[in-house]
């Protein structure tokens, strides 16, 4: 028997004798449902944690500071700072140059006087520190938009202040929208000396507004602004003297960088580069892998459980074939007496587990697509609700294809025995008795 | 395993067996059902195989349609022994050779009329056009070609007996084999489907042996062979 | 305490797949076109009372940073006054980063400490021109304020004969102060300069003898030193030099950019 004939055999037997296959595709069906449906959620699940770890910014990011590494600063995530050591064009130049780097973002903060708007209670002024970065690519940026939005770059006015900045003006961290607009003076100091021989003060000063309000990576600091406005205070600074200590000039053009790597596999690499340029870096490695790690836990959890059920549908499809067997005994008997071959017989109950499967398994994955999307639209109500942003299904077809081809093959594997049983049925079972 | 080609003036194949023997494993210890059985069956002849029940004249039936492989003694259908085929050869054996018909009629439920016939005719390779077409004759041929697409369940005893008649003959066998055909029938049903079965040997060359314990249906037959305890009696 | 640390951060993440920290989204979209243009540039020359020196809140009071906030609030403003700066301190000081900085408007306030000191009118005229013509010449607005009234101010009357009794003490007492008519003077002289000057330079002239006898009529306006403008008289002095801005540099400098 050829084996389209089989097929044909098989899908007839299978269709027609609806009544006792329904309930075993019903099995499969949800079987495939429920691991499609965790599947999806868990990727989807998956990428909204790493996300989170990024805080914003690329999950490659790698924070660089403009001072040497201390021994051991390759195995910790955290910066282990020796002394300071110049970042310059140079530098990033060459760390661009480096296999493994997606882009190279200067961080150049400094420290600010800013006096913001009167309110009862609140201080005259704020000694902070002002944190430039190059806000023509803000993707690259480990930064958060609370509220509002992010300066635009180039020489702009505008500046995106901290939660720190609301608590410091005794605002109401749950309303950000409040420091919007507000009008902040910043004031950076060029030292000088005087012929009185005492030190001289001046300020450049931007009256800045608060355009957004954010949650920010790049370097500790209560205002982010566009890296130019920084880079003139600097030149402005770098004219005079400086007052030691307190204020010492910032000899490098860069106070930082946040290098995006290519992809998580990329990290390391690139920040052994950088390491070996001199420059102490840190990265979350540590951090994602715990949290990879913790995450494939879940997964391989979620994934028995699905599988569990799978292999629970697989036993009733044996179970059911088994008990077809013996039901058709006379019937593969008869197949026999008219000619077919041990090898037609289980090819043709071979076939129909495979059309159980066939049809379990793309009914469940379209029933577990659509039991994901579901559960997505109650979470991202719920998210919604928080004032939160909400999650993307991703259904990415891998999942698809296993769930339609995992099931059938499950299916093919439930009804070997049985076939074989068939197979095994000896042709006098046609006639039946001695 | 082709026993001979068609051939027209050698109408059916003999049938020879000698010191057949046949055990069944039972729980209590083997079973012998045939005790060393000798008998012949000329090409074309037509033999109606009674005795009581337990005698042995369906395993005989079995051995003879290739459902079992036989364990001793010498079986020869048309010159040919299939006392060593086993496996795929048995199968061969009985797609080429034998036309089976059962008290049971042996239909595939799922399947029509003439589904059930192309089933036969699906086992030897033949393309699905040439399949129909066969089908179709031979469905006419004994006279239900009106019910082409009917499933068994709509059919009379007499007409599903009949349905199953054209599928053994599907594959122009020379042995036709029928295991109390007329069983389960009415006399009306019963004659007609007696007369296609001896309409089939003579048409078509076979030789007819049938197993009954019906005296009307073994008088019917040119030789009367009678098991009495796994032995041909006299 | 890396794994404590790792751990409860774990769990923290993982928790917070749906209690996060409140983002609104990616920040992909800074949500406004690049700037490339210049600012306008705002430099102050000046001494201690375009400092601040007087006021609560130097940073905030000044007038020169009054007058930034009201009138050039999108301006970059470099303060280089230094309290007790002379014309010719000013000159070695804060001249040339002046004219490093390219300023479009430039204010200037420095008489009052020359005059204390008694500098020459010659020698003023001399430093005046050296300070204002690179400005003007370059470009720049530059607004140059002439010197107030200032024989009536209560320090100057505190070291005088029959000091007002509710004014503050004299600094220096014994010191021989010019009397008010010569104060008037030398006043009169200085500011008949400054206006030649800016007139010669293209320079615009902040009168502030235009408010009269300030000391007297708006004692508000004088700060408890009895010197310096209060935070009410910068503010004055503020929309003074405003004032006499050109309307195109206003509305440049306050214009979003």
């Amino acid at each position: 028997m050829s084996w389209s004939d089989a097929l044909r055999l098989a899908f007839e037997s299978a269709t027609r004798r609806f009544g006792r296959t329904v309930l075993t595709v019903l099995a499969v069906t949800l079987a495939s449902a429920l691991l499609v449906a965790l599947a999806t959620i868990v990727v989807t699940a998956n990428s909204r944690v790493i996300n989170q770890v990024s805080k914003g910014g690329p999950i490659t990011a790698i924070r660089v500071a403009a001072a040497r590494a201390e021994p051991g600063q390759l195995e910790t995530d955290d910066f282990r700072l020796g002394s300071p050591l110049r970042i310059d064009e140079a530098t990033i130049a060459g760390i661009e140059r480096s296999e493994g780097v997606d882009a190279v973002a200067p961080v150049l903060d400094l420290e600010v006087l800013a006096v913001p708007p009167r309110v009862p209670g609140g201080p005259q002024r704020i000694f902070e520190r002002m944190v430039g970065v190059d806000l023509r690519h803000p993707e690259r940026l480990p930064v958060t938009v609370l509220a509002g939005r992010l300066p635009a770059a180039g020489l702009s006015n505008e500046t995106a202040v901290t939660l720190g900045y609301l608590d410091r003006l005794r605002l109401d961290a749950d309303d950000p929208e409040r420091a919007l607009g507000q009008r902040v003076a910043m004031a950076h100091a060029q030292v000088v000396p005087s012929v009185t021989g005492e030190l001289d003060y001046r300020g450049r000063w931007v009256a800045a507004e608060i355009v957004g309000v954010v949650a920010q990576e790049a370097a500790p600091g209560m205002f982010l602004v566009p890296i130019e406005q920084v880079q003139e205070d600097r030149d402005w600074a770098l004219r005079g003297v400086g007052d030691g200590d307190r204020q010492p000039l910032p000899r490098s053009p860069f106070s930082g960088l946040i290098v995006v790597a290519d992809t998580l596999g990329d990290v390391h690499d690139v920040r052994e580069a950088i390491d070996d340029l001199g420059y102490s870096t840190s990265a979350p490695e540590q951090l994602i892998a715990n949290v990879q790690r913790y995450l494939r836990v879940v997964d391989i959890v979620l994934g028995a459980i699905g599988l569990i059920a799978l292999v629970i549908a697989a036993l009733g499809i044996t179970n059911a074939m088994l008990a077809q067997v013996r039901e058709r005994r006379r019937e593969i008997g008869v197949l026999k007496a008219i000619g077919a071959r041990d090898r037609d017989v289980q090819r043709v109950f071979l076939l129909e587990a495979g059309f159980v499967g066939a049809a379990g398994g793309v009914a469940g994955t379209a029933l577990g697509i659509v039991t994901a999307a579901a559960v997505g639209a109650v979470v991202n109500r719920y998210l919604a609700q928080q004032g939160l942003q909400g999650v993307e299904l991703s259904v990415p077809l891998a999942i698809v294809v296993a769930g339609i081809g995992g099931a059938t093959a499950l299916a093919l594997v439930a009804g070997t025995v049985p076939a074989r049983r068939a197979a095994r049925l000896p042709a006098r079972e046609a006639v039946g008795g001695a | 395993m082709v026993i001979s080609p068609r051939d027209p003036r050698a109408p059916g194949v003999t049938v020879v067996t000698s010191g057949l023997r046949h055990t069944y494993p039972t729980a209590g210890g083997d079973l012998v059902v045939l005790h060393g059985l000798d008998l012949e069956v000329p090409g074309g002849g037509y033999a109606a195989l009674t005795g009581a029940s337990g005698a042995g004249k369906s395993t005989l039936l079995s051995l003879l349609g290739g459902l079992e492989a036989v364990q001793e003694g010498v079986a020869e259908v048309g010159g040919r022994s299939i006392a060593t085929l086993r496996g795929d050869d048995l199968a061969t054996y009985r797609r080429e050779t034998v036309g089976f018909v059962f008290q049971h009629y042996g239909l595939v439920p799922v399947l029509s009329a003439l589904e059930n016939i192309e089933l036969a005719l699906s086992l030897t390779g033949i393309d699905r056009d040439e399949r129909r077409d066969r089908a179709r004759t031979l469905l006419a041929s004994v006279g239900l070609a009106d019910r082409e697409h009917h499933r068994p369940s709509t059919l009379s005893g007499g007409e599903r007996q009949r349905v199953a008649i054209a599928r053994a003959m599907a594959n122009d066998p020379r042995l036709l084999l029928a295991d109390e055909p007329t069983g389960n029938l009415d006399e009306q049903a019963a004659a007609q489907v007696l007369g296609l079965l001896e309409s089939m040997r003579t048409e078509h060359g076979c030789t007819l042996i049938v197993v009954t314990h019906n005296r009307s249906v073994a008088e019917r037959a040119t030789m009367r062979l009678r098991l009495d305890g796994g032995r041909l009696a006299a | 305490m890396r794994g404590a640390r790792s751990t409860s951060v774990i769990a923290a993440v993982v928790v917070s797949l749906v209690a996060c920290d409140g983002a609104t989204g990616p920040a992909i979209d800074a949500g406004a076109p690049p700037v490339d243009g210049e600012p306008v540039v705002y430099v102050a020359i000046g001494a201690s009372e375009s400092a601040g020196v007087g006021t609560q809140d130097p940073f905030s009071q000044a007038w020169p940073k009054v007058l930034w906030r009201d009138s050039l609030p999108e301006a970059v403003l470099y303060d280089l006054a230094r309290p007790g700066s002379t014309l010719a301190e000013a000159l070695a000081e804060q001249s040339s980063e002046a004219r490093r900085l390219h300023p479009d408007v430039v204010t200037v306030w420095l008489n009052v400490n020359d005059l204390i000191e008694k500098h020459p009118v010659a020698t003023y005229e001399r430093e005046l021109k050296r300070l204002i013509f690179p400005l003007t010449g370059s470009g720049a607005t530059v607004l140059v304020a002439t010197t107030p009234r200032i024989d009536s101010l209560p320090i100057y009357l505190a070291c005088r004969p029959n000091p007002p009794p509710d004014g503050p003490s004299c600094p220096q007492p014994g010191v021989a102060l010019p009397t008010p008519a010569e104060v008037r003077s030398m006043v009169a002289g200085y500011n008949d300069v400054i206006r030649r000057v800016a007139a010669e330079a293209g320079a615009i002239v902040v009168d502030l003898q235009l408010f009269g006898d300030a000391p007297a009529q708006h004692p508000e306006w004088i700060a408890e030193d009895g010197f310096h403008p209060s935070a009410r008289g910068a503010e004055v002095i503020a929309e003074a030099f405003a004032d006499a801005l050109p309307e195109q540099i206003v509305s440049e400098a306050s214009a979003p950019r």
